[in-house]
């Protein structure tokens, strides 16, 4: 039995976890008591996906997947850790959605011509999966392909690849959505987010006009980055091998276009983050990612607006 | 009298995978093994810049996720006439090496232990540790996830199985730390940003280096103490696996680690008991079963396709790839004497020597990490670092590594843009279709597996061959 201390304790990670602050410790320890009894069953679909997103959800940051199955969620379903497989796998599938009022993450795009570019059992999961979203109580896009499309939807792509927003659109299926971008999506973002849920039985605040959780991509990853003085210096990396620490915005970085926490949450334990390891963001949380134009783009062909600004910017700023 | 086993999906595998069968007096005497997701990498990088290919390829496995863009790299080096700083070389190899090892520990943990235990003998615990009665609690509040694999032959032995499902949340943790010293390194895992072709963009300072080695002491350790004696374990109790799931008995492996005197792998193909060189000329691809054309479209309503995974020979014959088929290649003496204490003679094609042959090579790769991590030069550069102005035209090949077996990548670029790429996957080496009347890798293996009408419309030991061969269907199709 966990003991008042260390239960406290708990809430104030996971509120550390979600928000950056404790400031959300007793509402969450209010959520949780109330929800000790009966933590919200998850299900996981996958799409057109290729489990990074999972992955990136076992390898956790601080708080692991373990505590998150011991203390926010039941997993009712995954298809990369069920027991069960086959005809006994779709059977507890269906079991859930009779039983509904579950959490449905969905990894990866759907595709829509030839839908048969995807299966789930013997149907392709254009047919089926807006019958189990319909159930869902929400249902959460993990990842920038479930999210926006990704790497599967991009240009020239033969699968006629759909977000998963734009699936239940055309599938007609209202349902309360969020989306987790990232490839892959960031383990905070995904557990937090569904944390948030458990604890308070609502969506998180948004973004405005999204299904974007506010407290992880309500800002610029610009403007939080570490690199941020260096910028404003017009320090900027000439050569990997021997800057270390500069603004990476003259070799392509898209933090100026994304939205994102990561310079600050930082991953895997909160050891790195890519702009650390001195490489520029490639926007993967970006709605365009994975862009039409050149990931490290050098030239001045850009077609990313707001970074051509900042760009312009750099260029009339006044030399001292 | 005859019977179909479908299992459809397969679970616990990487991606979308279907497996049928058809059984004559309770043993399998066809099979068809089908890839079920398509999204077509290949043509998504045409007519992007050539570098783009390190990032995206990167992108289409997710728990392989740092094979594909190191691949890339040496195909683009190769593009580029880039040579790569000797930092560069050990720092991808401590990172390709330490991600190998997490992924294997994964496949034996998460996906292949739920086949051979029975989480109610947690019940019978009778013990003082604590972590056993949480981890009970934690299975049985997920039972939707973490039980149903009914097994009629699960292991009985109590202490071993606690101890296996400790190991089960201890590989999650383990890996957690091996994570965070792969992400010292290359920024964050999945998918490393720091590879790029020449090197690492990072600046590795002293104290990366020591996060980076506490966690492969770290992951060194669970090997040592959980992983190695738990397989062997395991092989002890079911060894009728030895003689189960065996394919072809071809087998083909490119070489890896080769930057300290001794490398742990060269590259070669052993086919009839006879090993040759592996020439990357002699490897085809052939799509008549794969729901393609033949210019790689797609095309769902083919006749005689029943898989979105291409079928794969060398010099005509079906290979089996995979840390098995790299020591058969290198007549690993280390896992010849393992094999010996169980009774097996020679290297031979198996689910069980698969299981084994991927626990041996985690350890050996993590002792070869140890030695190669003190050759790394604090003051030289970690990176010769590409144009990405440059307007290359012409062709760049890498035959490199996954933990699921050899990898190629080939890229073909005019004026600076991409206007071909081919990838040849571990996957689709072993869960490639049928063509020509001769049947694919694990198909070959599923023949002949005798299988209790009792199971019904599902079948334990199909699900045991198939896992042993880490399916990774992202790739296989990609």
């Amino acid at each position: 039995m966990l003991t008042r201390r260390a239960f406290l304790k708990r809430c104030r990670d996971i509120s550390l976890l979600m928000c950056g602050s404790t400031l959300l410790t007793r509402s969450l320890a209010e959520g949780f008591l109330h929800l000790a009894k009966d933590p919200p069953a998850l299900a996981f679909i996958h799409a057109q996906n290729c489990m990074a997103c999972t992955t990136s959800m076992m390898y956790g940051n601080d708080f692991d997947f373990i505590d998150f199955l011991s203390h926010v969620g039941r997993l009712e379903l995954h298809p990369a850790l069920s027991f069960r497989q086959g005809a006994d796998y779709l059977t507890n599938l269906d079991r859930i959605a009779a039983e509904g009022d579950y959490l449905l993450v969905v990894e990866g795009s759907i595709p829509s011509r030839p839908k048969e570019a995807c299966y789930l059992g013997a149907k392709p999961l254009y047919d089926v999966l807006a019958g189990y979203a319909s159930r869902a109580r929400m249902v959460i896009a993990s990842g920038s392909c479930a999210s926006h499309g990704g790497i599967p939807a991009s240009a020239g792509n033969r699968t006629g690849a759909l977000s998963l927003a734009a699936y239940l659109k055309e599938k007609k299926v209202e349902v309360p959505q969020l989306r987790i971008p990232g490839c892959p999506a960031h383990p905070d973002h995904l557990m937090g987010t569904i944390a948030y849920i458990a604890a308070t039985g609502v969506a998180p605040p948004l973004v405005k006009d999204t299904q974007l959780n506010k407290e992880y991509y309500g800002e610029l990853l610009h403007n939080r980055c570490s690199r941020f003085q260096h910028f404003s210096q017009d320090l900027f990396v000439e050569d990997f091998a021997k800057d270390k620490d500069n603004c990476l915005l003259k070799k392509g970085c898209r933090g100026p276009i994304t939205a994102s926490d990561c310079p600050m949450r930082r991953w895997n334990q909160r050891t790195s983050v890519c702009v650390e390891s001195n490489t520029p963001c490639i926007g993967c949380m970006n709605p365009r990612w994975p862009f039409v134009s050149d990931l490290y783009l050098e030239t001045a062909d850009v077609e990313d607006l707001p970074w051509s600004e900042m760009k312009q910017k750099i260029k009339d700023r006044p030399k001292s | 009298m005859s019977r179909t086993i479908s299992i459809d999906p397969v679970t616990r595998v990487e991606g979308h995978l279907a497996i049928e069968t058809r059984i004559d007096n309770g043993r399998v005497v066809d099979a068809r093994v089908a890839g079920r997701m398509y999204r077509g990498f290949e043509h998504l990088l045409i007519g992007r810049h050539p570098i783009d290919a390190a990032r995206i390829t990167q992108r289409i496995c997710g728990i392989c996720h740092e094979v594909h863009g190191i691949a890339a790299c040496i195909a683009l080096e190769d593009l580029y006439g880039l040579v790569p700083t000797p930092n560069g070389l050990i720092l991808r190899e401590l990172i390709l090496g330490l991600h190998l090892v997490t992924d294997h520990i994964f496949h034996f943990y998460q996906l292949t232990l739920p086949d051979y235990l029975d989480l109610a003998r947690l019940k019978q615990y009778r013990g003082q540790d604590e972590r056993v009665h949480k981890l009970d609690n934690l299975f049985r509040n997920s039972a939707g996830t973490f039980s149903g694999n009914g097994l009629t032959d699960a292991l009985t032995d109590t202490p071993l199985t606690v101890e296996m499902a400790l190991g089960y949340v201890e590989a999650i943790s383990v890996r957690k730390k091996a994570g965070s010293g792969l992400a010292s390194l290359g920024g964050k895992v999945p998918f490393c940003h720091a590879i790029l072709p020449g090197g690492l963009t990072t600046g590795v300072t002293s104290d990366r280096l020591m996060n980076y080695a506490h966690a492969l002491d770290q992951t060194a350790d669970f090997i040592q103490r959980f992983y190695l004696p738990q397989a062997q374990a395991l092989a002890t109790h079911f060894s009728p696996y030895f003689s189960m799931g065996q394919a072809h008995g071809n087998f083909y492996g490119n070489g890896a680690f080769t930057l300290l005197k001794q490398p742990l792998y060269t590259a070669g193909v052993v086919r009839k008991g006879q090993k040759e060189v592996a020439l990357f000329e002699r490897i085809e691809e052939r799509v008549d079963s794969t729901y393609l054309d033949q210019s790689g479209h797609p095309q769902v309503d083919k006749a005689g396709a029943y898989s979105w995974v291409k079928a794969m020979a060398y010099d005509g014959a079906p290979m089996e790839v995979g840390p098995l088929a790299r020591l058969a290649v290198n007549y690993d003496a280390g896992f010849m004497q393992l094999l010996q204490s169980f009774k097996q003679q020679k290297v031979q094609s198996s689910v069980m020597s698969r299981i084994l042959a991927r626990a041996y090579e985690a350890q050996k790769i993590c002792q070869y990490l140890l030695e190669l991590l003190p050759s790394y030069q604090l003051d030289k550069p970690t990176i010769n670092a590409p144009d990405m102005q440059a307007k290359p035209t012409g062709t760049g090949r890498s035959m490199s590594m996954a933990a699921r077996g050899a990898l190629n990548h080939q890229i073909t670029a005019k004026d600076g843009k991409v206007t071909g790429y081919q990838l040849q996957v571990p996957s689709a080496w072993n869960f490639g279709p049928s063509i020509t009347g001769q049947r694919g890798t694990v198909e070959t293996a599923l023949i002949g597996t005798q299988t209790p009408d009792a199971q019904g419309s599902s079948s334990v030991e199909i699900g045991r061959i198939v896992r042993s061969f880490d399916p990774c269907l992202a790739c296989a199709i990609h």
